[in-house]
């Protein structure tokens, strides 16, 4: 399965998905003009990864913003992620954030609470 | 009225109105909380504008600055009756939420079954999410046109 990656640009996020290292990364600002033209690509990616996934997987996310339409496609992403860890696979979550950004942090609180998933909060400075 | 004076950008899209926000947040010196709160909601007021604007294409987004004070963005537009009672409903119900965190997370979970196909309903959830604090009026219009203003204010 080939990977996926996108540059990030003023209003998308760096894209790099890795079946063979089974990582997940989505690292940026997400407000882009068509969302559903956006996550599309991704959501395919991430479909067909799930039916034959790496031993472990982890997706990565760094968000510095993230609008309203977006979040719901990046939460339907967490879910496909969270249903690989029902199988056998060793899946997770690792939502990374600025330590001085709340809004970021509850967000990613949020989610943790909503997906039964091995979720990890980090704050970075 | 007629207009008298502008003072402003012109902008058609969001990524648009994203830079003039950057630009104007880097000018103005705003940083940490204050300025991502200043920015989503911003975005959100756009894509509010772009999704229930009727009638006419000119609507307005002010961002307000001042030294010492909250940040006052506003947006004002046209719309029609029936887009103006839905967000006059979904801003009193905001309004009226007391566990608003655990609201939100219900909401997206329902979002699962059925995603937006377009950007609008969900964004006000957002900005409530970056504050509490929002004034909406309606200012009746020509034919079956209002004018929505709406309001939030960043500490």
């Amino acid at each position: 399965m080939d990977a996926l990656h996108f540059s990030p640009s003023f209003k998308t996020p760096q894209i790099n998905f890795n079946s063979e290292a089974g990582i997940l990364e989505i690292k940026g600002k997400i407000f882009p003009e068509n969302p559903r033209e956006f996550f599309s690509p991704l959501l395919i990616w991430a479909d067909n990864y799930v039916k034959n996934p790496a031993k472990t997987t982890e997706l990565l996310l760094h968000l510095d913003y993230i609008n309203s339409s977006s979040n719901e496609y990046v939460f339907r992403i967490c879910k496909m992620i969270e249903h690989l860890s029902t199988k056998d696979s060793n899946a997770s979550i690792t939502w990374v954030f600025e330590s001085d950004d709340e809004d970021m942090m509850q967000m990613g609180e949020d989610y943790k609470a909503l997906l039964k998933i091995n979720f990890n909060l980090i704050a970075v400075n | 009225m007629p207009i008298v004076q502008f003072n402003g950008s012109v902008i058609n899209s969001v990524d648009q109105a994203a830079q003039f926000t950057e630009s104007l947040i880097h000018d103005k010196a705003i940083t940490g909380r204050r300025a991502k709160r200043c920015f989503a909601i911003a975005i959100e007021l756009i894509q509010n504008i772009l999704k229930y604007s009727k009638g006419t294409e000119i609507a307005i987004l002010e961002i307000k600055v001042e030294d010492n004070l909250p940040i006052v963005l506003t947006s004002v537009n046209y719309t029609d009756l029936f887009n103006r009672n839905r967000i006059e409903m979904k801003i009193n119900q905001l309004k009226k939420e007391t566990d608003f965190r655990h609201s939100f997370q219900k909401k997206l979970e329902a979002k699962m079954e059925s995603p937006s196909p377009q950007t609008g309903d969900f964004g006000l959830d957002f900005c409530f999410r970056f504050s509490r604090d929002c004034i909406f009026k309606i200012t009746p219009a020509k034919d079956d046109l209002e004018i929505i203003h709406l309001q939030f204010i960043v500490d």
